[in-house]
């Protein structure tokens, strides 16, 4: 439970403290994968409530999606498509908050009755 | 699904989540560093301090200005007395041979850089269409180098073995630039002699010239010499008008 905090804690720490300036050539591609990494944890906690979680739809998704959203913003860059990592932030975080909206009803669910199951909360259709 | 049970014992997820999160903090950074990535100030920066070291630095700096003063005077009083031949002829010709390697009358040799200037690769085959194109290298551009490293403390400069000297003008003329009325064309080579590590620094500043020539798509690099050889300047056109000074200027003339 804790072991992704910290790790989230050490990754930070490793590459902010040591004194190297980096350009801010590549900012918008690094932000893009931010998103696509926060749009990765979102979905993972939901996978892990609904007991469905599955580490290499994970990864794969992790990476893919970077690949993907990296390809995607270049292609634009290189075409003179101007907005393309606005385009591709909104689809990631249209994501993100569907993701946090389940999360909260589940939270919220089991802040009112404390045996609860994600089955409870979303009954399968 | 019980939460408790999820502490309990390692979870299949907490391997690839504990990874991505260690990706994700260390993007994270970057991303703080490399967008607010001026060097940081220390944030209590002792104002006075550093106010009263800046004083101290100037006083210093007044000293040695008046210091600078008496020898050059001392100095003109020796070369005067020189003149009348009273002291040996050596000193003459030393202080001749110091205005001769700063006035660029002769070939310099030494230690400093080496930077090379070429239009980019577009600007080759495209360059009828373009015509007056940003990317070709234009006369500003050579001119802000050399006035950074002049800044930087370069003590001779040439732009492809025209030497540059006080007189030397740098202007483009059609698709050439022209240096001390010599033609110069791409690439551009241009020696520098002084202290190797200021002259490049000065240079490579981030967001400094040659990160703004970089930028247009020239290509630029520069490198570190041991060794320079700098031609004399060709030709220097006779001065006219200019004499010089029997006395000193008045100062506060402008009342």
């Amino acid at each position: 439970m804790w072991l992704p905090i910290l790790a989230l804690i050490i990754g930070f720490v490793l590459f902010y403290l040591p004194h190297i300036q980096y350009r801010p050539d590549y900012t918008e591609y690094i932000g893009l994968a931010v998103v696509v990494g926060l749009d990765s944890l979102a979905g993972a906690v939901r996978s892990i409530i609904e007991g469905k979680f599955s580490d290499r739809i994970f990864i794969s998704g992790f990476f893919s999606n970077t690949a993907i959203a990296t390809l995607l913003l270049f292609l634009g860059n290189t075409l003179g498509i101007r907005n393309v990592a606005v385009a591709i932030m909104v689809a990631l975080v249209i994501r993100i908050f569907n993701n946090l909206g389940f999360i909260r009803r589940y939270v919220v669910a089991r802040l009112f009755e404390k045996r609860i199951t994600a089955e409870k909360v979303f009954p399968e259709p | 699904m019980k939460m408790q049970a999820m502490l309990g014992k390692p979870q299949p997820w907490v391997l690839p989540v504990t990874f991505v999160c260690l990706a994700l903090g260390a993007l994270i950074a970057i991303m703080i560093k490399a967008s607010f990535g001026m060097p940081e100030i220390d944030p209590d920066a002792r104002p006075a301090e550093l106010r009263a070291h800046v004083l101290k630095l100037t006083s210093q700096m007044k000293d040695l200005e008046n210091e600078n003063q008496t020898l050059r005077d001392e100095k003109d009083q020796m070369i005067d007395s020189l003149a009348k031949g009273e002291q040996n002829i050596k000193l003459i010709t030393d202080e001749l041979d110091n205005l001769r390697l700063r006035s660029g009358t002769t070939p310099v040799e030494g230690r400093g850089i080496v930077i090379t200037i070429d239009d980019t690769k577009m600007a080759r085959t495209e360059l009828p269409t373009l015509g007056d194109s940003p990317i070709l290298t234009h006369d500003v551009d050579l001119l802000m180098l050399v006035n950074e490293l002049r800044a930087a403390g370069a003590e001779a400069i040439a732009i492809n073995d025209q030497r540059v000297v006080a007189s030397t003008a740098i202007r483009c003329v059609g698709p050439v630039i022209n240096v001390n009325n010599h033609q110069v064309g791409a690439p551009f080579i241009i020696k520098a002699i002084g202290k190797q590590d200021n002259l490049a620094g000065a240079i490579n500043l981030p967001y400094g010239v040659l990160d703004q020539l970089k930028q247009l798509d020239i290509q630029a690099s520069v490198v570190k010499r041991d060794k320079i050889n700098l031609p004399a300047i060709s030709r220097l056109a006779p001065y006219e008008e200019s004499k010089v000074a029997t006395k000193a200027p008045e100062e506060n003339t402008n009342r």
